[in-house]
């Protein structure tokens, strides 16, 4: 089946270039290939010389190709062959490599994977880590799982074929002079060409950063802005990242608005929530007894977290794997303490 | 599907008519088909990025470097 046929724009794009697809991670410098693992796809472009021209990637949780996009790919593509032409006549300069870091570094995705002849997977790169650092007590679950900001938070709407061409601008975006048709070019001193280059070095400002240097093209001149970061521009839903959050708490919950906190007497600014599913796993694990439209209002007495909205996220974010915590649970009326029993999710790892 | 569509055709009562959609199917059947044989494709993967770096060490191009969970 022919995918990008050779007469198309990409096709003429792509014979520019050596094409290489990578499923095994095993062998990968993953220090160089650094990304948020829970993209589906991710490309870089690079040189035989192994510097990171661009890369073209990034999601965010409405899907994980909100940001993909076959003119945007070309854009990237024509990109990458200029700043290629730049770096082989000297003009772009090297960039010092990161400290290399191989799959074999990290010991528990050895022993799931490697050690056991397994596939070792993006998504177990990223998942893996995770564990390694919680086994080490470096996880810091606030930074280690919010990797990809979401820029609609700065009131940011890209015009996604466009690349890094502005749809709209509102909130902070708007406050610091940015416009529709604007094009990003630089994100706190670092180039960015595409969705991917600017996701990337969002996500590694540090969380108690206020503002925001944005360099943008307008009208064939370079503009400076400064944003400033709302509160909790970093938090993201962790939806899709279910997989990768531990502890397993086998419910879901969904949280109650402020009408049905006030009717219910509870913390107007806590988390309280509703249970709206249980997995069948809690009964064999024994995990809890929670039941369908139980209210959680407390854990261990405590009933609000700044970034958590519901008792189910907060456990997540807060609590290791194999805790065992208590519940405070609104049931038909009834105000009643209920032990539940988190556990590590294995069988995907 | 064919009958539901053989039986259209003979409902119309009208061989004519049944050859000319016929004759259009085959047509764009293999249409599509020679589409298929003689279209080429513009990118051929390489899986190992020890050798993508070879190659490009050799010809002076860029590499494309996709990574993917499944082929």
């Amino acid at each position: 089946m022919v995918l990008t046929e050779e007469n198309t724009k990409r096709g003429k794009l792509l014979q520019q270039y050596v094409t290489a697809r990578i499923t095994r991670m095993d062998r990968i410098n993953i220090g160089l290939f650094d990304y948020d693992r829970y993209n589906t796809l991710y490309f870089f472009v690079l040189n035989a010389d192994e510097q990171i021209y661009l890369r073209y990637g990034g999601r965010d949780v409405r899907s994980a190709t909100t940001y993909l996009d076959l003119e945007s790919l070309e854009l990237a593509l024509e990109h990458g062959l200029e700043l290629h032409r730049q770096y082989r006549s000297g003009k772009l300069a090297k960039r010092p490599a990161p400290p290399p870091k191989y799959p074999r570094d990290i010991p528990a995705l050895v022993e799931r994977t490697v050690a056991r002849g397994r596939c070792v997977e993006c998504h177990l790169i990223g998942d893996l880590e995770n564990v390694q650092r919680e086994l080490d007590g470096t996880l810091d679950k606030l930074r280690d799982l919010h990797r990809a900001p979401d820029i609609r938070k700065l009131g940011i709407e890209l015009d996604v074929p466009k690349g890094l061409r502005i749809a709209s601008a509102a909130g902070a975006a708007v406050a610091s002079g940015m416009r529709s048709g604007d094009v990003i070019r630089k994100l706190n001193g670092v180039d960015v060409w595409t969705f991917g280059d600017f996701q990337w070095e969002y996500g590694r400002v540090h969380h108690t950063a206020t503002q925001l240097a944005i360099v943008v093209e307008r009208h064939g001149s370079l503009v400076d802005l400064n944003v400033q970061l709302p509160r909790f521009w970093w938090h993201t839903d962790l939806t899709y990242r279910n997989l990768s959050v531990d502890p397993r708490v086998y419910f879901r919950s969904k949280p109650l608005a402020l009408e049905e906190k006030r009717t219910l007497g509870l913390d107007e600014v806590g988390f309280a929530s509703r249970v709206v599913s249980i997995d069948s796993l809690s009964d064999i694990l024994e995990s809890h007894q929670l039941q369908i439209g139980d209210v959680i209002y407390g854990v261990d007495g405590v009933t609000r977290d700044e970034v958590a909205n519901s008792a189910e996220l907060h456990i997540k974010l807060r609590r290791l794997a194999g805790s065992e915590l208590s519940l405070q649970v609104l049931r038909r009326g009834e105000r009643i303490e209920m032990p539940l029993k988190t556990t590590r999710m294995s069988f995907r790892k | 599907m064919f009958n539901r569509f053989s039986r259209f055709l003979l409902s119309l009562r009208m061989p004519r008519a049944g050859l000319f959609f016929g004759t259009a199917l085959l047509s764009a059947a293999i249409g599509l088909q020679q589409r298929a044989l003689f279209a080429k494709d513009a990118v051929t993967w390489i899986e190992s990025y020890d050798e993508a770096i070879e190659v490009a060490r050799n010809t002076g191009k860029p590499i494309f470097l996709e990574f993917r969970c499944a082929p």
